[in-house]
């Protein structure tokens, strides 16, 4: 059952009409990591959110169909959609910092997520264990009983990847995760999180402004602009030969296709 | 004017404050002229009459028509509380700004004097000062202004330090403008408006605190009909006389009700914050 | 914490200057009070010189604080007896009355603002706008004659004042507290009648502070709901059940410790009215019967204890952050 079929989605803003995704088709497949990108702006949050039943209120979906590993969003009864939310799909968010709840150990904030994927409750805090220790997280029993507050940026975004994997979902959303974390913090998480989506053979819909990221670890790669998909093709045919204007003026920003710049005069220029 | 007509809309509750506001200005100002008896007038023959088309809502333990008395409480207890709060924004915005511009030593040592006043229930302190000065409505009156004014001078100092470090305010300084150039064409003018909305979110308190004063003896003095008051001196009827103690009392209520709700309004107008969807 | 206590003391310091000052505003003659209508003027003046009244104003003061500090609050000028001594029996009466308001107000607070902020701006949540402003207009004194007239009047459900019925002997004292002493005690009936004296002018204590818990737990709930983490539990599949009571009630109620705390001090100190109407002999009532006969050295000492109460909270919300925010306490 492919993870993710949304077709021919266009949702608009009640309030003036406004069409913010336009037409979109796309898929992602078992085991495939799919980059996102597209400028600020362009939908791509919104096509995430989409993708797991959370339109904020005020958007409304005027037309199109989405399937998340078969199971159509379209008109599902809000236990449906939890359930689905349980265990086939899960979302993680952009800030490390405020996705973790700060008066709730990380233990048991993870308890509840097993819990919920039918996990027994005499198993939790083996399986809590394993899947902190799967993200190369050190100490893993020390840790269950910390707060949020107490972990670096970098540290809490592993603990929500561990969270989204708990119940081997079929398809994982990641909205720009790595923008909030520390430079010296991405390569690593970014790693992790395509590493533990190719062993789970989950599908992984990745957004992202880094497109460098996305150059080197997407199979395919989507580009969006103004609520459209404008391009969509293995990674080395979309940065290669951008068919697309809004791809091409996109793609410019990454530094080796940047346009050379002019050396500065001698003298930084105070003449 | 259609932004206070959208919020009336979406805010239900805020129109019926706006409405029950209004409808007590109606009631001080028209409900003496459309009683059928003075206040006063004592007919010991008709005491403790059930309301009738004689007596709209009864008669006290003298006879005196409770409409009557009503109506003519109305339009002191609402002045009493205006009063107060007037008082009480002035001063609170003067000093506060005052405090905020001086800074030092003597905004520190104002703002333990503040600390000290909030460190005593504010109906306990009202009570020993109104007490102490005598019970009378003007001491009564006195004595709440000396328990609401901390909060209002606390509030106007924070938003005084808060403007003093905005541009306009900074760049009048540099400019050459002293103190008081500051205070009254930068800090008064913008601190007026949220005073005023915090002054109209405190006439219900104020409105309540004047009438248990009045209940305890420390208000009003008794021939006179404020609502506080009339509600005590019907206390020892309440069995066989209802009337007397209900009609002032649901009277209160609803005229704190109004200001309270239109205290909600005016602040969601002037702020209107998204209310996020669940 | 050590600053905090300091800060504490010249507050509780300020507060005896202000009851100081208020008395010397008293227009009356306390010595005259003491002798009595028909004392000589001689009398008077042998009263006042006993009493330190002759002197100036500082020293009064100082020998005021001097007595203070051993906790002597004076001597009532109506009994003659210690002031300490009198609040000291008056209190038990006014912790159980509080005690009971205190648990009413939080568990409507939380019932009704738990609601009203989960069916945010549909119909359940104006009508418990509506009905906890009215609940925050109504005249306490008021709402207390109308509970009597109804409760006991006509429906004669409950007694209308008093902490017991006059043929029943309170417990033997462990806590003070009638009803928690009943039971320890194992006196079941004599319980009942104390929680049926206590029912109304608990309702009547608990109903302004309930409108405006509720109203603060609404707004802090809807703020905590817009929270990533929140929303992160909401998409993770978790009930609705545990994303409010696991995640968002949790960080919800962390600001309203403060307000709980200063709540407690102020039910404490500020039960007049209520304890006047139902005749319950606490603070309140204590406070009212000596502000009728101009008894300041009581004033003064149920003053200062409110401040007591009020300063106590305060540290005690110090404390009590540290253990609900985990970010704040000890690492
Ligand atoms: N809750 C909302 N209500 C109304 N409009 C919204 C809402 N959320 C997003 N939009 C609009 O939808 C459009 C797409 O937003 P979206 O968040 O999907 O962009 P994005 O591609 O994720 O941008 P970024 O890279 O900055 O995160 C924007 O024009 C935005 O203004
Ligand atoms: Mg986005």
């Amino acid at each position: 059952m492919t993870p993710l079929v949304i077709s021919n989605l266009t949702v608009c803003r009640r309030a003036d009409g406004r069409v913010l995704i336009d037409g979109l088709s796309l898929s992602v497949a078992a085991g495939e990591v799919v980059g996102l990108v597209g400028e600020s702006g362009s939908g791509k949050s919104l096509t995430a959110m989409a993708a797991i039943g959370m339109l904020p209120a005020g958007l409304q979906q005027e037309a199109g169909s989405i399937m998340v590993a078969g199971v159509p969003l379209g008109g599902l009864a809000t236990a449906a959609l939890r359930q689905l939310r349980q265990r086939t799909v899960s979302l993680i968010f952009q800030d490390p910092m405020t996705a973790l709840c700060p008066t709730r150990r990380i233990g048991a904030q993870l308890a509840d997520v097993l819990a919920v994927a039918g996990c027994p409750r005499t198993d939790r805090v083996a399986r809590a264990m394993a899947l902190l220790a799967d993200m190369h997280l050190p100490d893993p029993a020390m840790l269950l009983r910390r707060y949020p507050h107490q972990l670096s940026g970098g540290q809490r975004q592993r603990v929500l990847i561990a969270m989204a994997f708990s119940a081997s979902p079929a398809l994982v959303l990641a909205d720009e995760v790595t923008t909030a974390l520390d430079v010296s913090a991405r390569a690593q998480v970014l790693r992790l999180l395509v590493e533990r989506a190719r062993q789970m053979g989950s599908g992984l819909l990745f957004i992202t402004h880094d497109l460098g990221a996305a150059r080197h670890c997407c199979d395919r790669i989507l580009v969006m602009a103004g609520g459209r998909l404008v391009e969509n093709g293995p990674a080395a045919q979309v940065f290669g030969q951008p068919a697309s204007p809004e791809a091409r003026q996109l793609l410019a920003a990454l530094p080796e296709r940047a346009v050379p710049r002019q050396p500065l005069p001698v003298g930084g220029g105070l003449q | 004017m259609s932004a206070l007509r959208l919020a009336m809309r979406r805010d239900p509750a805020g129109s019926l404050g706006a409405l029950l506001v209004l409808l007590l200005l109606g009631f001080a100002m028209l409900g003496p002229l459309v009683a059928q008896h003075p206040p006063d007038a004592i007919a010991l023959a008709r005491r403790l009459q059930p309301p009738s088309a004689l007596n709209w809502l009864g008669t006290d333990e003298l006879g005196r028509d409770v409409f009557a008395r009503l109506a003519h409480g109305a339009w002191p207890s609402l002045m009493a509380a205006l009063l107060v709060v007037g008082t009480t924004v002035t001063l609170g915005t003067l000093l506060g700004a005052f405090s905020a511009l001086l800074g030092g030593l003597a905004d520190a040592v104002a703002m333990r004097i503040i600390d000290v006043l909030l460190a005593v229930p504010a109906l306990v302190l009202a009570m020993a000062l109104a007490a102490a000065l005598g019970p009378s409505l003007v001491n009564a009156l006195i004595a709440l202004v000396v328990v609401r004014l901390p909060v209002f001078v606390r509030l106007a100092r924070a938003q005084a330090l808060v403007l003093r470090s905005r541009p306009f305010a900074e760049f009048a300084r540099l400019a050459g403008a002293g103190r008081w150039h500051v205070l009254r064409h930068h800090l008064l003018p913008n601190l007026a408006g949220i005073m005023v909305v915090q002054g109209l979110m405190d006439v219900a308190a104020v409105i309540l605190g004047a009438a248990a004063l009045g209940f305890i003896g420390l208000g009003a003095q008794p021939p006179s009909p404020e609502w506080g008051g009339l509600v005590a001196s019907g206390r020892h009827f309440m069995a066989d006389a209802w009337w007397l103690s209900l009609f002032p009392g649901l009277a209160l209520m609803l005229a704190a009700l109004g200001f309270n709700l239109l205290g909600d309004l005016v602040r969601d107008v002037l702020d209107p914050r998204q209310e996020p969807a669940p | 914490m050590l600053r905090r206590l300091a800060a504490t003391l010249v507050v509780l310091l300020g507060v005896s200057v202000v009851t100081f000052v208020i008395t010397q505003l008293v227009p009356s003659d306390t010595a005259r009070l003491v002798a009595g209508d028909l004392a000589s003027e001689a009398r008077v003046a042998e009263i006042r010189q006993e009493l330190g009244l002759d002197r100036p104003l500082p020293v009064q003061y100082a020998t005021y604080m001097q007595r203070l500090a051993r906790g002597d609050l004076g001597v009532s000028i109506r009994s003659g007896r210690p002031v300490a001594e009198e609040l000291a029996e008056a209190l038990p009466a006014t912790v159980e009355l509080a005690l009971l308001a205190f648990v009413i107000i939080l568990i409507n607070g939380l019932l009704l603002g738990s609601l009203a902020a989960l069916a945010a701006g549909r119909w359940p949540d104006h009508l418990i706008r509506l009905l906890s402003t009215m609940m925050i207009s109504a005249p306490t004194f008021w709402i207390g004659l109308v509970l009597i007239a109804l409760c006991f009047g006509q429906l004669d459900l409950l007694p209308a004042g008093g902490r017991l019925s006059p043929e029943l002997v309170p417990p033997v004292a462990i806590t003070g507290l009638y009803g928690l002493d009943a039971m320890l005690a194992g006196q079941w009936r004599l319980a009942g009648d104390v929680v049926t004296h206590l029912l109304m002018p608990a309702l009547t204590l608990a109903l302004a502070a309930s409108g405006s818990a509720a109203r603060l737990v609404r707004a802090s709930l809807l703020e905590v709901l817009q929270e990533d983490h929140v929303r992160r539990a909401r998409v993770a599949g978790l009930s609705e059940w545990v994303v409010l009571t696991r995640y968002a009630l949790p960080n919800a109620l962390v600001p309203f410790i403060t307000t709980a705390a200063i709540l407690l001090a102020d039910l404490l100190g500020g039960a007049v009215v209520t304890e006047a109407i139902f005749s319950w002999p606490g603070l309140g009532s204590y406070t009212l019967e000596a502000v009728a006969g101009l008894d300041f050295p009581a004033i003064m000492g149920f003053t200062l204890l409110a401040a007591l109460f009020y300063a106590a909270a305060n540290l005690v919300v110090d404390v009590l952050y540290g253990v609900v925010d985990p970010r704040l306490g000890p690492a």
